[in-house]
């Protein structure tokens, strides 16, 4: 049997055995709850959770753009390590009081948090559809991660548009069917899956391309001086850049709607141990990022179209596998790829029902939100999918456009949880403000970002300046005109106010 | 669910604790070890150690302690929420219960 058909047999294996875990898992479960679609009526485990959560990292970014970063950028690759690290630790302290205000008070998603503590309707539509921008831009790169991979694993067999079509619509039937859970349950499948494969290859091309990952790096160092380091001639990003990318990714991490309503799927002291947990994930990336360092010894960098495709390409024209081995590895990649669709499909058809259509139909009954929770699942992935069989650009650019934008969130979110002044007006001129200078220095300006800052941040600093100057004078303008309504006001719908110490 | 404790907005639950600010100042220690300037101690390829670059090993090392520390960090929360009823914690003064 030629390598190309086992491949492409192990694959479909792989996704027929996704679908039926998906389906399972929804088995016997209320179909028509919206508590249970999107958040699971509050009761997953911590293991589940923990790949949950870790389905988003190993995403085709970690499976093709994290080596790719190795491969074409060296050291600056490191900071995925530090920011899967770290991403997490601020859920530490707002997810259990997330978790517990949520059960009070019935949130399912950040939508319902924010307004219900700004009492805004068009701050949360805002948020809403700069969410969905972000989650359609991330579900576009999966797509093309996966299509990519059953192409080129197959030989080319499976054609681009086929490849997406049958992995995505998968993720489709089984989001649809059984909610979070559903998605939860199959990332635990395709969660090990991974990691085992990220091991053996990575392991395995480091010593069959080196005499091991010290001898590597040794190899590389001489032959590429600064290529190891940061901000040295030679290295692929300056301090500053480095730092900021970093940051930008660690503020954004729990700001990503879909994993922000993962603190409603669980208890407070799940939580805590899934953050304490949560690093191994990042310690489960090295081997990713060895791919792509052996690959630089190896591979001329104009023998690939984008660096991204190193790892197909190494197991496909370096390495010496067989069949089987080669069909796993596409079975893997593939799941890093669908793991992260399903969760995020399911953040944005749960958005946009809950944050942006059901404020401004609240009389939808618990059923028809269901529905359109449901309808938004294929109307999102219709879209994704249309954007990856036309559309094009580097994988990594993608990930990192969404994230700047997503990152914005981060005033709104810590403003209702610690600042009693914090007002909608503010929250929403500060977020647009952050958003508008994300964009400009992404990709209207990238060149004349002042001291190479990463765009997220400068975004954020305009975004916080405003945030803060608008609360101030909501707050003043309220407190001098009459002060007896601003303390009321804030009591009832949370303005900004003065609400007496006690 | 609207009929439970309505709590003014700002006002945190549990309030802000010494574990708290540990976990914040952990943060803030990992994020200096990571980024620059503190990276700088780490940015160099030798001595290559476990097979990793200096900064990579460096990093590795950071991420194994953060988790221990946290670790250390939610052990003694749990201690301490033991044997008391929840939503009492350290600190916590009696009118903050509506």
């Amino acid at each position: 049997m030629s390598a190309d058909l086992m491949a492409l047999l192990l694959m479909l294996l792989y996704l027929a055995i996704a679908l039926a875990v998906g389906l399972l898992a929804g088995r016997g479960r209320s179909k028509l709850s919206v508590s249970e679609y999107a958040v699971a009526e509050r009761g997953l485990g911590l293991v589940v959770m923990w790949f949950l959560m870790g389905g988003t990292i190993f995403s085709a970014f970690a499976f093709l753009g994290g080596p790719g970063w190795a491969f074409s950028q060296g050291a600056a690759a490191f900071y995925i390590l530090a920011y899967v690290a770290l991403g997490l630790l601020p859920w530490y302290i707002i997810g259990p009081r997330l978790a517990r205000m949520g059960r009070a008070r019935g949130y399912l998603t950040m939508g319902d948090f924010v307004r219900d503590h700004y009492g805004s309707k068009p701050l949360v539509a805002v948020m809403g559809v700069v969410a969905l921008a972000a989650f359609v831009q991330y579900l576009t790169l999966q797509l093309k991660g996966v299509a990519y991979v059953f192409n080129v694993m197959t030989g080319g067999t499976v054609p681009f548009w086929a490849g997406a079509l049958l992995a995505y619509g998968i993720v489709i039937v089984y989001v649809a069917s059984g909610g979070v859970r559903a998605a939860a349950w199959s990332d635990v499948v395709q969660g090990g899956l991974m990691l085992l494969v990220a091991w053996v290859i990575g392991i395995w091309l480091v010593f069959y391309l080196h005499d091991g990952p010290g001898a590597m790096f040794q190899a590389i160092d001489e032959a590429k001086p600064g290529f190891l380091t940061i901000g040295d001639p030679g290295s692929a990003m300056g301090p500053v850049a480095y730092s900021t990318i970093t940051l930008v990714s660690i503020i954004g991490f729990i700001m990503w709607p879909h994993l922000f309503m993962k603190s409603f799927t669980t208890s407070e002291r799940r939580i805590k141990q899934v953050v304490i947990s949560y690093p191994l994930f990042a310690l489960f990336l090295i081997p990713v990022l060895f791919i792509g360092f052996a690959g630089v010894m190896a591979v001329p960098v104009d023998a690939l179209d984008a660096p991204d495709q190193i790892l197909p390409h190494l197991v496909t024209n370096v390495m010496p596998v067989g069949a089987v081995v080669f069909g796993l590895i596409g079975a893997g990649a593939l799941a890093a790829a669908m793991s992260s669709a399903d969760a995020i499909t399911h953040g944005a058809s749960v958005t946009l029902a809950r944050d942006i259509v059901y404020p401004y139909r609240p009389s939808m009954s618990e059923r028809a939100q269901v529905w359109t929770m449901r309808g938004a699942v294929v109307g999102v992935g219709a879209i994704a999918y249309y954007l990856a069989v036309v559309g094009a650009e580097s994988l990594v650019d993608l990930l990192i456009g969404a994230y700047g934008a997503i990152v914005q969130f981060a005033p709104v979110v810590y403003g209702a949880l610690f600042l009693r002044r914090a007002s909608a007006a503010a929250a929403l001129s500060g977020l647009v403000v952050g958003v508008v200078v994300n964009f400009y220095f992404q990709l209207v300006a990238p060149d004349s970002k002042p001291f190479e800052i990463n765009e997220g941040i400068l975004g954020l600093m305009a975004n916080i300046v405003v945030f803060v100057v608008v609360s101030l004078v909501v707050g003043l303008v309220r407190r001098g005109r009459m002060p007896g309504e601003a303390a009321r006001a804030s009591g009832a719908s949370g303005g900004a106010g003065v609400v007496p110490r006690k | 669910m609207d009929d439970t404790r309505k709590q003014p907005r700002g006002r945190l639950d549990p309030p802000w604790s010494g574990r708290d600010t540990a976990v914040v100042v952990l943060g803030l220690v990992l994020l200096l070890a990571v980024t620059f300037p503190g990276y700088a101690l780490a940015n160099r390829v030798d001595p290559i150690l476990l097979g990793m670059p200096f900064g990579m090993f460096w990093i590795a090392v950071t991420i194994v302690v953060g988790a221990l520390v946290l670790l250390a960090i939610y052990r003694r929360d749990t201690q301490d929420t033991k044997g008391q009823q929840v939503g009492q914690h350290r600190g916590d003064r009696p009118d903050r219960k509506g």
